[in-house]
């Protein structure tokens, strides 16, 4: 690109007030991987990635945490993580599926500043991508509030095991419905692959369509992904802002990111044979028919009411004595705490304060999930 | 979800007879509370699984 289209294309970003906004994306650069990096075999869709799940249907296919490294270009960038897809068993059935999705909340969409039931006001996608097989893969928009189902597709031509960032500019369509809630707002799909059942040759791209009439996700797939042994497929470097032009990638802190992360998922790792549940402390209330309620807060205010979920070995210590923590009894969740009300084996008297802790487990583990 | 057993749990400071959330056992041992939530995805997830008959939620004690 030549200098004088860079300062053409950010005098345009300027004035559409495109400079100083954000990313809509959150994790688009694949740095904040809360629940591990343990490769995923299930179908799905599974969160893997915060905030971006993965998805496969027939054969099999197995995501990853990709290592970044010189000779990728998005590490030229600043990028460390991507997100892998790999096929492990090979398949052409007409059901098939292999695609990667993230989804935006859909207030983010509707106070994005984004007029979207203009065609003259654009949202723009960029990402980072690479396949180990050359052909058209595709990127689907789909709004999920408005009753008649809309979507976009974005088609992008790879060479083989050759990283290329995909920019489009989205338009809006008189059709599109963005609530200012806390609900889905739109679901974006990377397809890596789709079987005949959910593809016709004729959808358009580049194009708002209606999927109730259409009954279809994308065009046909010419290349053949999913019956390729090991293929592979990367993402990085996702972002979607408003306006017409592609600007740089919004990098942030690691805990700024964590935390945007934090208000959909977040795990508490004992990392310790005797570490705490969480960063809250515990307190005991007094009910002598239920024992002891544990009351803890989210790191930051979440989407929606989370499922708390615990795994290892926790113990609950009140000053008589001590038993385990088991999530057994009644659970409350509100976007901002969590209780857990259950008896605990030696009891304990009114007013006693408790405490809960890893019991020689340094992989114990709490979290909440609000997913979309 | 690679559910092993799911029931239905008491609110206990309610008192009333409600639910206060489904409690999840997975089969890698993971236990969920998943909240009567129609904002949850879990729950919805739950509740297609019944409405689809691929799970039983057991009633609370």
């Amino acid at each position: 690109m030549s200098r004088a289209r860079t300062f053409a294309d950010l005098a345009t970003a300027s004035e559409e007030g495109n400079l100083a906004t954000a990313n809509i994306v959150i994790n688009g650069d694949m740095a904040i991987w809360q629940r591990g990096t343990t490769s995923i075999t299930a179908s799905g869709p599974n969160y893997f990635c915060d905030r971006f799940a993965t998805d496969h249907g027939q054969g099999g296919a197995t995501t990853s945490q990709l290592t970044l490294s010189g000779s990728d270009t998005p590490y030229t960038l600043g990028f460390r993580y991507g997100l892998r897809m790999t096929n492990t068993s090979n398949t052409t059935a007409t059901n098939g599926y292999r695609q990667l999705r993230y989804r935006a909340e859909a207030q983010d969409i509707a106070n994005s500043g984004w007029n979207y039931t203009d065609p003259n006001s654009f949202i723009t996608l960029s990402f980072w991508v690479k396949s180990s097989l050359a052909g058209t893969y595709y990127c689907t928009l789909e709004p999920d509030d408005q009753s008649d189902k809309y979507a976009y597709n974005i088609g992008f031509t790879l060479l083989a095991d050759t990283w290329t960032k995909v920019t489009h500019a989205v338009p809006g369509h008189s059709t599109l419905v963005f609530n200012n809630d806390n609900g889905i707002g739109m679901s974006i799909h990377w397809r890596i692959w789709l079987g005949t059942n959910y593809t016709t040759s004729g959808t358009g791209t580049s194009s708002w369509y209606d999927t109730d009439s259409s009954s279809t996700l994308s065009p046909d797939f010419l290349q053949n992904w999913a019956n390729t042994s090991s293929a592979t497929f990367d993402l990085t470097g996702f972002q979607m802002e408003l306006g017409e032009v592609a600007t740089p990638f919004k990098h942030e802190s690691y805990g700024d990111n964590l935390q945007r992360c934090q208000r959909y998922f977040y795990k508490y790792i004992s990392n310790n044979d005797y570490g705490p549940l969480g960063a809250n402390g515990m307190q005991i209330n007094t009910n002598s028919s239920s024992g002891v309620m544990y009351q803890g807060q989210h790191p930051i205010t979440m989407r929606a009411a989370p499922t708390m979920a615990y795994g290892g070995s926790w113990n609950a210590e009140v000053a008589t004595g001590n038993g385990s923590f088991s999530l057994a009894g009644s659970v409350r969740s509100s976007d901002l705490f969590w209780q857990s009300q259950e008896a605990i084996g030696d009891g304990g008297a009114n007013g006693y304060a408790a405490i809960v802790y890893a019991s020689g487990d340094d992989d114990a583990f709490l979290s909440g999930d609000a997913e979309l | 979800m690679d559910i092993k057993s799911a029931k239905y749990i008491k609110d206990t400071l309610a008192d009333d007879g409600s639910h206060s959330n489904i409690r999840v056992v997975l089969n890698d041992g993971v236990v969920m509370a998943v909240p009567i939530n129609t904002d949850n995805s879990d729950y919805n997830k739950l509740m297609k699984m019944v409405e689809d008959k691929e799970l039983t939620i057991e009633d609370a004690d």
